[in-house]
């Protein structure tokens, strides 16, 4: 029985947060501090004729300006640098050819904001417009406009996955279902805008930088190699971030252009970006999803082709992480013994893609569950019924981490979902009120912990170091990146648990810099929680060795006969306490000839890949009237391995299926694509998230299949709430009026069309057997 | 721009400023008087992480004047805490874990607490309904209806 870990303690930055003393990056102020604004491109597609920044640098208060010829000609992939993943390197900070509107052109540091956002207006700039692709279909056409030179037909990246003989396989199918798919793209949204503030030191010739990262270790080098200045010292610090999910792992063109500022002005200077900026600044990629599936008469899927065309945006950032995994996690989840899947990253002049809580999976996941409710249609059984006969087993190949899959609670989840939700009732659901339809609806998913595996080089590392100091307090240091999912919260009562002090005894720093904190990946894949924790783990039991040995020597007693609970040190045979930690603590470290201070260090390399996975049914009323959508509640079922805060993994899943909610009905990023390509979308009162009204009930339980790999047992829990919900949104509509939603989101003008669609056909039905 | 002297009080302190006619509330509060619990989400009134009470009511701060609120008394989160001791709501909002990133969390708290002002024992439609201006993109709301429920049944006895 753990004492600390599965407990739902409140968070350590708890106090700080319900204060508003918690400072965010947006809250810092250096002395001396200037103001930085961008000129960003209000076109999709251009080329800069002319720029004149003579009247700005003439303003009183402007200290820089600087535009693409100031700027490195370097350009770079701003994702992760992990071999073939950075691939392409397309992106400088500053361009005189802008592909996608809020592409950076020039840069300004001024006193004040106002000032800075003056000067900016005063740059005179000459665009030749130049056609603009939105849409990867026709992205990849000929003729259509090139983004890149290097880049045919505008694919950016391509992947393809084949086993057996899919012509082979359909033959051999009984039944076979196909179709085509939509997604959309949307915007991460997170609540505090992204800020970079730099700062250089001539002297130390060092460059510090604040930023709203997610991954403040990897961003050192990727700065280091825009700028071209392999000389200077980088260190970057990252206060904990109001919000991110997933879209701060870039390195931005402002982190660049802040850092040319700072370098060329000598004075701190702070970038805060607008609404309308973090808007523009990147995206989830919208998708063409298509899938045939073949299936035997017993139900056993026989074959599948599938194809993605991936909107990837202006750049490819992370193209091929994110259109890669989806693929691999269906064949993962599904037993399929023939398949032919390709996927295409497409550049298209919109804001480039980045991960947004589940990678690409929300999509694929969307097209890939309706069409398996499809064939349980069409074969007359359950969707239930059909998923259990094709999922994975323990020990069958994860794809994506290229090893065997360890647990797998989706059997569970499944059971224990429609347990929850009272499935068997959906047949004689009553169906119809007034002008609402009701219906429910299932999907599924199988995710990751990490990218463990999953590329040759990579070794996603995280380090962790811990001292046991002299007043018996535990302080646990990592890079770890605080994004708002309780991180450290989670360390500290890993950390307590291994040690055996109570949980706030555990101490942190609600920060990270890379100048004395050891490596971290960052935040993203939902990876902390397993990375780290495991490097936590395994530096608290160092700790707890050597502090045993020096008492084993100090009481004369065997080591294996010592232990710790609740910070005291006690023999194993009777339970009789010897001392505090604290008195061997500080025996160790000031009062003995023991080695000194006692401290743990660990630096983690992930083996395996602990998948997560779960079921969600989603119950909806549609107005067949107004063709609106009500998700009423939705029932889920997760394998999170262990929870080692329960309270934390609730808030996880609440707000996954809330983002999925509003991803399955409202969020969509539009551009004038007639026109000059400009983003409509650029605030919340056109965007629009979820608020307090569409907020479900949300009933769910946990599968604790306590993975052998697993940090304690967990499994990653930040992403998956979000992946199914627009899929079993769109199985209940399905089931409420017999109409199949294709297209994200699903608002009212589409189900509309579809019902009337759907009335139409069933009409004509009627006049053919009438005329036969 | 000419400015002008405004008086106000906030968190029970008197602060004197001299604020430029097109100055927000908001930039006062953040830049001037170094009050930072107070939140820029968006600018134009959509997203209510820059809420502060004012004379107990909640208003926006980045769409009021500066000028607007002199003689006013203004209410942020870090005067919610009374000697050393955390109000009832922000205890609620920690037991329960009613926030991830805390990011839009002193608007939510301090809009709680003009909800409770008017309404000691709100049912959840009528949270939701009085919440609704203040977006929160983390928690999916659960918890935070939970922690105002919470708060009220506690602040009751």
């Amino acid at each position: 029985m753990y004492k600390v870990v599965g407990k739902g303690v409140p968070r350590k930055d708890a106090i700080l947060k319900v204060t508003g003393r918690l400072k965010f990056t947006t809250d810092l102020k250096l002395p001396n501090m200037l103001h930085a604004k961008l000129l960003r491109s209000p076109y999709a597609h251009a080329k800069v004729e002319s720029i004149d920044a003579s009247r700005a640098e003439k303003m009183s208060g402007v200290k820089a300006v600087i535009t693409f010829y100031d700027c490195p000609k370097i350009k770079f992939n701003p994702w992760l640098d992990a071999p073939h993943w950075v691939k392409p390197r397309d992106k400088m900070i500053l361009t005189d050819h802008p592909l996608c509107y809020g592409d950076a052109i020039a840069a300004v540091a001024a006193i004040d904001e106002e000032t800075a956002e003056n000067a900016i207006e005063a740059i005179e700039v000459k665009y030749k417009v130049l056609p603009a692709v939105f849409d990867p279909l026709e992205a990849i056409k000929d003729g259509a406009p090139l983004l890149h030179e290097d880049y045919e037909r505008n694919i950016a990246v391509r992947n393809s996955w084949v086993k057996g003989n899919v012509e082979t396989g359909f033959r051999e199918a009984d039944i076979t279902v196909s179709d085509s798919f939509k997604t959309q793209d949307q915007q991460h949204a997170p609540l505090e805008c992204n800020c970079t503030i730099a700062n250089y030191d001539p002297l130390l010739n060092r460059l510090t930088v604040y930023t709203t990262t997610q991954n403040p270790f990897p961003y050192v080098s990727r700065l280091k190699f825009a700028l071209g200045r392999e000389d200077i010292d980088v260190r970057v610090i990252t206060h904990p971030l109001g919000g991110a999910f997933g879209g701060r792992h870039e390195f931005f063109q402002h982190d660049g252009a802040v850092a040319l500022l700072a370098l060329k002005t000598g004075r701190p200077v702070k970038y805060w970006a607008t609404r309308e900026e973090v808007m523009a600044l990147n995206k989830r990629y919208s998708a063409h999803v298509e899938f045939k599936l073949g299936a035997k008469r017993d139900g056993s899927f026989v074959a599948l082709e599938g194809k993605l065309l991936a909107n990837a945006g202006a750049y490819a950032n992370c193209t091929f992480a994110n259109m890669s995994m989806p693929m691999d996690l269906i064949i993962t989840q599904y037993r399929i013994p023939n398949f032919n899947l390709e996927a295409y990253g497409v550049y298209t002049n919109t804001q480039n893609n980045t991960p947004l809580r589940g990678f690409g999976n929300p999509q694929v996941f969307f097209a890939f569950e309706q069409l398996v409710d499809d064939l349980a249609e069409k074969l007359n059984v359950d969707p239930v019924e059909l998923r259990l006969k094709n999922i994975a087993k323990v020990g069958d190949a994860n794809y994506f981490s290229k090893t065997k899959i360890t647990t797998y609670g989706l059997r569970k989840c499944l059971e224990v979902v429609t347990e929850k939700a009272d499935w068997e009732r959906r047949n004689e659901l009553k169906k119809e009120e007034g002008s609402r339809r009701k219906g429910l609806g299932l999907a599924t998913f199988t995710y990751i912990t990490s990218c463990a595996g999953s590329t040759e080089g990579w070794n996603e590392s995280s380090s962790a170091i811990i001292y046991i100091n002299t007043d018996g307090t535990v302080t646990v240091i990592t890079g770890a990146c605080e994004l708002g999912q309780g991180i450290y919260t989670t360390i500290a009562q890993m950390a307590a648990e291994v040690i055996g002090v109570p949980y706030e005894k555990v101490k942190l720093e609600l920060k990270m810099d890379t100048l004395w904190q050891p490596w971290d990946w960052g935040s993203f894949a939902s990876r902390a929680n397993y990375v780290v924790g495991s490097a936590v783990i395994k530096a608290a039991e160092e700790a707890k060795r050597k502090i045993l040995k020096v008492a084993s020597k100090k009481f004369k007693v065997e080591e294996e006969y010592l232990d710790i609970k609740n910070g005291n040190i006690y023999d194993v045979r009777d339970q009789k306490e010897y001392c505090t930690l604290a008195e061997v603590a500080h025996y160790a470290t000031e009062t003995s000839n023991e080695p000194g201070q006692i401290m743990g260090a660990y630096n983690f390399v992930p083996r395996e890949n602990p998948p997560p996975s779960g079921a969600q049914i989603a119950e909806v009323e549609v107005d067949v009237e107004t063709g609106e959508v009500f998700v009423k509640r939705v029932i889920a079922a997760h394998d999170v391995g262990k929870a080692i805060n329960p309270s934390i993994v609730a808030g996880q899943i609440h707000g996954g299926i809330v983002m999925g909610t509003g991803y399955a009905l409202k969020e969509k990023l539009m551009w004038d694509e007639a026109g000059t390509g400009v983003l409509l979308t650029r605030l919340f009162t056109d965007y629009k998230i979820p608020t307090f009204h569409e907020v479900p009930v949300i009933d769910f339980a946990l599968v604790e299949t306590n993975d052998p790999f697993g940090a304690f047992g967990s499994k990653g829990v930040g992403e998956p709430p979000s992946i199914p919900t627009a899929a079993a949104i769109a199985n209940a509509i399905y089931h409420a009026t017999g109409v199949r939603i294709k297209e994200l989101p699903i608002t009212p003008d589409k189900v509309l069309s579809a019902l009337k669609t759907h009335v139409l056909e069933a009409s004509n039905r009627h006049k053919r057997k009438d005329i036969a | 721009m000419d400015r002008k002297f405004i008086r106000i009080i906030v968190n029970g302190e008197l602060k004197e400023a001299y604020v430029k006619p097109n100055q927000t509330l908001l930039e006062v509060l953040r830049d001037t008087l170094d009050i930072t619990s107070v939140k820029y989400g968006c600018g134009t009134g959509d997203c209510g992480n820059c809420t502060v009470l004012v004379d107990g009511k909640p208003v926006l701060s980045c769409l009021t004047l500066a000028t607007t609120v002199d003689g006013k008394e203004i209410l942020t989160v870090e005067g919610l805490a009374k000697d050393g001791e955390l109000h009832t709501l922000q205890k609620k909002f920690v037991e329960l874990g009613a926030f991830q990133c805390g990011y839009c969390t002193p608007a939510m708290i301090l809009t709680a607490k003009s909800l409770l002002d008017e309404n000691p024992n709100p049912t959840v439609e009528e949270i939701k309904d009085y919440m609704s201006g203040v977006l929160c993109r983390c928690t999916g709301y659960v918890k935070i209806i939970d922690a105002i429920l919470a708060a009220a049944k506690e602040m009751k006895r």
